[in-house]
């Protein structure tokens, strides 16, 4: 029997995002397993299974709160696009004023200039909602959470594949298009994911006091 | 008030509670309209506890799944011993397959709620991180729905011509 640390990544993971009553339980499995000569690989498997397993047995034992969850997240996120549009515009006036010295052919500037100072602010909001959702259902957060996030993804990647779809040929295709495009639909759900996991952070203090010895 | 307590756990006549208290109540009140008009109102609540309850009740006396009966009798073989690891073990070397542990602890779960299986925590150890083990064990309940499993698939099996095709 060996007596290693199982991969901590992993068991961070595991700590956080598995649901149910016998985490502990299970996580002790597996490092039980591990130490027994079970390989790494096989270690982040069972944690990714569980997770996974976890949200959807949660997500099909109580489809109410999950229809809940994703009406409450996207009225959320559609609600959040006002201010963020509002805002957006203050702050791209502001730093086209600030960023005098941009080269008309320098594609970062431009990218900074005109997209990311909105598209942060997309972020935050995306995270506010998370929280908001993955507050709302604390028992389940993890479940209602990932639902949220896929549907935004869902909801993302219909946006861009539509907006690709409008554009007609003549009007040319800026560079930064593509980058935005996949901020959108990668960044955007993350963010929604990351603002809930750190919504509900304050409930990780049980998971350190009981941390790997 | 009509309201009847139907949430009777394991009643076979689950259904027959509300409607036989609701006969005795008809004959005792039977005069002012007010309280008929009561009544058709408590009538419907009685009828809706009692749909809910049905479906409860169905679902309780459900088929164990596949997996499910698997779990039962890697615990009927495990007897005391049987935790998550010795288990998924039991499961892996009897089908040749991996196991997910997430899978076995979601199955117990489910099994528990179904009162087949029940569990115990033990002691946290150094070689588990510090964390317990939580045992299982089969009720009496849960036997019975391995026996029930096991007299239907042998009836099935013998009425069936011996399988062809197909590989292993």
């Amino acid at each position: 029997m060996r007596d290693q640390q199982p991969p901590r990544v992993a068991t961070w993971l595991a700590l956080r995002l598995v649901s149910g009553p016998r985490r502990e339980s299970l996580l002790g499995d597996l490092i039980e397993q591990y130490r027994q000569g079970r390989s790494g690989i096989w270690y982040w498997r069972q944690v990714l299974a569980a997770i996974l397993v976890g949200i959807a047995h949660d997500l099909a034992s109580h489809k109410t709160l999950a229809l809940r969850a994703v009406t409450i997240g996207l009225t959320l996120y559609y609600l959040f696009s006002f201010p963020v549009t509002w805002a957006g515009g203050i702050a791209e006036n502001w730093v086209s004023q600030q960023v005098i010295l941009c080269e008309p052919d320098s594609f970062w500037c431009q990218f900074w200039r005109n997209q990311l100072s909105a598209e942060l602010l997309i972020y935050v909001a995306g995270a506010v909602s998370g929280g908001i959702v993955a507050r709302l259902h604390h028992k389940h957060w993890v479940a209602m959470l990932s639902l949220y996030t896929a549907s935004v993804l869902v909801f993302e990647c219909g946006m861009v594949g539509w907006i690709a779809s409008q554009t007609v040929s003549p009007i040319p295709i800026s560079r930064v298009a593509p980058i935005v495009a996949n901020l959108t639909v990668v960044v955007r759900p993350l963010s929604v994911f990351v603002g809930g996991i750190w919504a509900v952070r304050s409930d990780f203090g049980s998971v350190h006091a009981t941390a790997i010895q | 008030m009509l309201i009847v307590n139907t949430y009777l756990e394991g009643a076979e006549g689950l259904a027959l509670q509300g409607p036989l208290q609701l006969r005795s109540q008809r004959s005792r009140e039977n005069h002012s309209a007010k309280r008929n008009v009561t009544r058709r109102v408590d009538l419907l609540k009685l009828t809706g506890h009692n749909l809910i309850n049905i479906v409860r009740y169905m679902a309780r006396r459900e088929f164990l799944g596949g997996f499910e009966l698997l779990v039962l009798l890697a615990l009927v073989r495990l007897d005391d011993e049987a935790y998550g690891v010795p288990i998924a073990k039991a499961i892996e070397e009897s089908s040749g397959r991996d196991v997910a542990m997430g899978s076995v602890y979601v199955t117990l779960d489910r099994l528990e709620g179904k009162g087949l299986v029940r569990s115990q925590v033990g002691e946290p150890t150094a070689v588990r991180g510090g964390r317990a083990k939580t045992y299982f064990q089969i009720t009496p309940q849960g036997l019975r729905a391995v026996r029930h499993a096991q007299r239907t698939l042998i009836k099935l099996w013998q009425g069936a011509p011996q399988p062809r095709g197909g590989s292993a």
